[in-house]
């Protein structure tokens, strides 16, 4: 199910949302909130609801049983299980055919059979879901809930539960404590408005773009500099108005059922320079893998070498997450080349012209999309070469698409994120999201298209 | 929660607003009202309609079946030939499943039928699925399924027809009918009683030598091209050769004869796609299949393709729709069999 479906919008959402405020009761709430995230999941293919449940039970269990431990060894064993065990699922729905290809391209002797296995949507961020928990209850960042009706209602949130934004239990635990409360006006107020930009920039702009793109990544070998150039800007705009999209309208849906789930993106294409970048892109992603990850490798602490070593493992791995692909790999590892590059050059860069500083780091972050979206080396190599050299065409071949990224680039570059907006809680504005959403109900009747993340 | 009452309540009255407008203005002839000129018409539903019309005043014995380019084939002179009440059928953008959802439904309707006439377009057996004009067409679409429809159903139908509605394409459209009612202008085209359309606007502009003629085979050869550039490679569908068979077994069952014929390209465009081998193949493979079900089925099967067939003169509107005088010398070949 996507939010942009009729099956959502007139069927899923109103049913839930009354039962959960007829509901009184936090228990009550916490399981009509899970039920709901598996029906959620489950339209889409109930079989891996078991898995959903399967690893949201280990880690509850984990988390419990660290309470009951003292000694920090015993802790570290079921942390290491715990972790051990969503990794294996991880890696074995993710990883095991893209590892057995590989393996089989560089020993072409050993043949290990492919299961074509189905990618159940949404485990790489459910998984670090559960890995979050448990880590933070070791380190006793946060208490474990023997509530397990709550716990799965953290896990199985439908409106973070297959695109993200990766919530952490600490991070939303004391909206979860305080289910029972009553609706905040405010709250629904800003939901409301939340959902519908999201919802905008998805169905008006990114959907939009999609169209025109998509057919010309089809011909990426015969494209001109032009049309490489429009194609690359293209992508640029409709993966930010997909994703930051679909995070807007997960946290509007947070807040009209009182959970307040952190912000995701911040404006990425104002950043200077690529440090910056990450602190505004997939901003739950990009934190996630600094506290679980670049710190226990040392983060900068173990001096210059060692803090380049270690961002080029973080950007690897981030990477290899985005989808079991070499290319994902490769941009991970362009990303973190600008990382090390961005911390060494620290002190030309900020000598440069504001927006000098910042268009070099939105081209640098083009290029890497190039990587991001193409499912070759080949046709990667191939978009690369045409951006810089062949035949310059002409954009009157591709003016629709040229027309309709000018104006995403100029949104991008000029209006603030929902965040930083002020909703009011008149009438008013209640008409003003009302016609909003009619209009936008206009240009995906008929057109249901799912986030670019939910592949991830 | 009064904002959300208050976001809901705009929701619904702007629904409801945008609703009563488009079963008012009617932009596509899809629901009863008549009071503002269609855009574009929805010709599944609107002949429907006539059809009905027209059965009420005696029964029809012969149909055509087919897209725009058998439209212009006027019942009055089939009749005149037959001595047999004839319906124009054919619909816009027509395909094999809507020849024989039509046929059903006039059977169905009671029509003692003796002719069917199908003018089978060149791509009509291509892999390809129904438009959405035949599938939220209650009567047509249960037809089609063999299935009667039931009260839920066109209420069902009736839901789907206006969320249909609510596109930026039907909005403009709305918003043009209104226009065209306070600045009335020559419609492009016009249906008769009988089914028969007529290009009115192109006429006049034919009369008066302001009709493009040019620009029109332009665009229309263009579009012809890209058709058979997406056709090209593939073999006749399965599934599609057999909805033909079906039809013509059904048409077989009630004793109608079927005269199937392949409608004609402008010499131009004729020109054109004769040097294009992978149309070539198509065309042939269609002709081939087509023989040989219609002489299993003892149907007539006449090939129109190249206008010389007809004794063509030069009364085209574009690269495949023809004018009155191409029409009449089509319906001379096609004067139907009686029993």
């Amino acid at each position: 199910m996507v939010f942009n479906s009729d099956i959502f919008l007139f069927a899923f959402l109103p049913i839930v949302f009354v039962l959960f405020w007829t509901m009184r009761s936090k228990q009550s709430r916490y399981v009509i909130m899970t039920v709901a995230g598996y029906v959620f999941y489950g339209y889409w293919n109930w079989h891996f609801c078991f898995l959903l449940l399967f690893s949201s039970l280990v880690s509850f269990t984990a988390g419990n049983l660290m309470t009951r431990v003292r000694s920090g060894r015993a802790k570290r064993t079921i942390v290491a299980l715990t972790v051990g065990t969503d990794l294996t699922l991880l890696g074995f729905f993710k990883y095991y055919d893209f590892l057995v290809r590989s393996v089989s391209s560089l020993l072409p002797g050993v043949h290990l059979p492919l299961l074509d296995i189905v990618l159940p949507i949404g485990i790489s961020f459910y998984t670090f879901h559960t890995i979050s928990y448990v880590i933070d209850v070791s380190a006793g960042r946060v208490r474990a809930t023997r509530n397990l009706f709550e716990y799965l209602t953290y896990v199985s949130l439908f409106s973070q539960l297959v695109a993200g934004p990766i919530v952490r239990f600490r991070q939303i635990e004391e909206d979860l404590e305080h289910l029972d409360g009553p609706p905040r006006e405010d709250w629904v107020a800003r939901g409301i408005a939340f959902f519908v930009i999201g919802l905008i920039k998805k169905v008006m702009i990114a959907d939009h773009i999609a169209s025109d793109i998509n057919p010309m990544l089809q011909h990426v070998g015969s494209m001109t500099v032009i049309e490489a150039w429009v194609a690359a800007l293209g992508y640029t705009c409709q993966l930010y108005f997909d994703f930051s999209g679909y995070s807007d309208m997960a946290v509007g849906l947070g807040l009209l059922f009182g959970l307040r789930i952190p912000q995701n993106f911040n404006s990425p294409y104002w950043a200077l320079g690529i440090t910056d970048f990450w602190r505004r892109w997939h901003i739950s992603l990009s934190s996630w893998l600094r506290d679980y990850l670049y710190f226990p490798l040392g983060g900068n602490r173990c001096g210059t070498a060692m803090m380049f070593r270690n961002l080029m493992i973080v950007m690897l791995l981030g990477g290899l997450w985005h989808g079991a692909n070499w290319t994902f790999v490769v941009w991970g590892g362009y990303h973190g080349l600008l990382l090390v590059l961005d911390r060494i050059g620290t002190p030309f860069y900020t000598k440069l012209p504001r927006h000098v500083y910042q268009l070099q780091t939105f081209l640098l972050v083009v290029v890497g999309w190039v990587l991001f979206r193409s499912s070759t080396f080949g046709m990667a190599l191939q978009w690369l070469r045409h951006m810089f050299v062949g035949p310059v065409g002409s954009l009157a071949t591709v003016t629709h698409a040229a027309a309709w990224t000018a104006v995403a680039l100029v949104i991008a570059a000029t209006m603030p994120e929902a965040w930083e907006m002020r909703f009011g809680t008149s009438r008013r504005w209640a008409v003003l999201w009302g016609v909003l959403f009619v209009t936008t109900y206009f240009f995906m009747n008929g057109k249901e298209s799912v986030f670019l993340y939910y592949q991830f | 929660m009064k904002f959300l009452r208050s976001f809901l309540a705009s929701v619904a009255i702007i629904v409801l607003i945008y609703v009563t407008a488009v079963v008012i203005v009617n932009p596509r002839g899809e629901f009863p009202s008549r009071r503002f000129p269609w855009i574009i018409p929805n010709s599944r539903r609107v002949k429907v309609e006539l059809f009905r019309a027209a059965m009420q005043s005696g029964p029809v014995r012969g149909i055509v079946l087919g897209s725009s380019r058998s439209m212009t084939l006027a019942p009055a002179a089939l009749s005149a030939a037959s001595s047999e009440r004839f319906f124009n059928f054919a619909v816009f953008s027509s395909t094999i499943e809507d020849h024989l959802a039509i046929l059903r439904f006039v059977i169905r309707s009671g029509a003692p039928l003796d002719n069917v006439i199908v003018g089978l377009d060149q791509d009509a057996l291509a892999p390809g699925t129904p438009l959405r004009e035949l599938t939220t067409n209650i009567d047509l679409a249960t037809a089609l399924r063999g299935e009667s429809p039931t009260t839920v159903r066109r209420v069902m139908n009736w839901a789907q027809m206006v969320k249909a509605a609510f596109t930026p394409y039907y909005a403009a459209n709305l918003g043009r009918s209104v226009d065209l009612a306070f600045a009335p202008e020559v419609p492009i085209n016009v249906f008769g009683p009988d089914g028969s359309l007529r290009y009115v606007r192109w006429d006049a502009q034919i009369a008066s030598g302001t009709y493009d003629g040019a620009g029109a085979f332009a665009e229309c050869r263009r579009k012809q091209l890209e058709l058979a550039d997406t056709n090209a490679g593939h073999t006749l569908d399965s599934a599609r050769t057999a909805r033909f068979e079906e039809l013509l077994r059904v048409a077989d069952s009630v004793g109608a004869h079927v005269t199937v014929w392949l409608p004609p390209y402008h010499p131009a465009l004729l020109q054109v796609l004769a040097a294009r081998p992978p149309d070539q193949a198509a065309l042939v493979a269609l002709r081939t299949t087509v023989i040989e079900l219609t002489r299993r089925y003892n149907a007539n099967f006449i090939d129109l393709t190249n206008p010389a067939a007809f004794g063509a003169v030069d009364s085209w509107y574009d690269c495949v729709h023809y004018g009155d005088a191409n029409a009449a010398r089509i319906i001379a070949t096609l004067i139907p069999v009686k029993r």
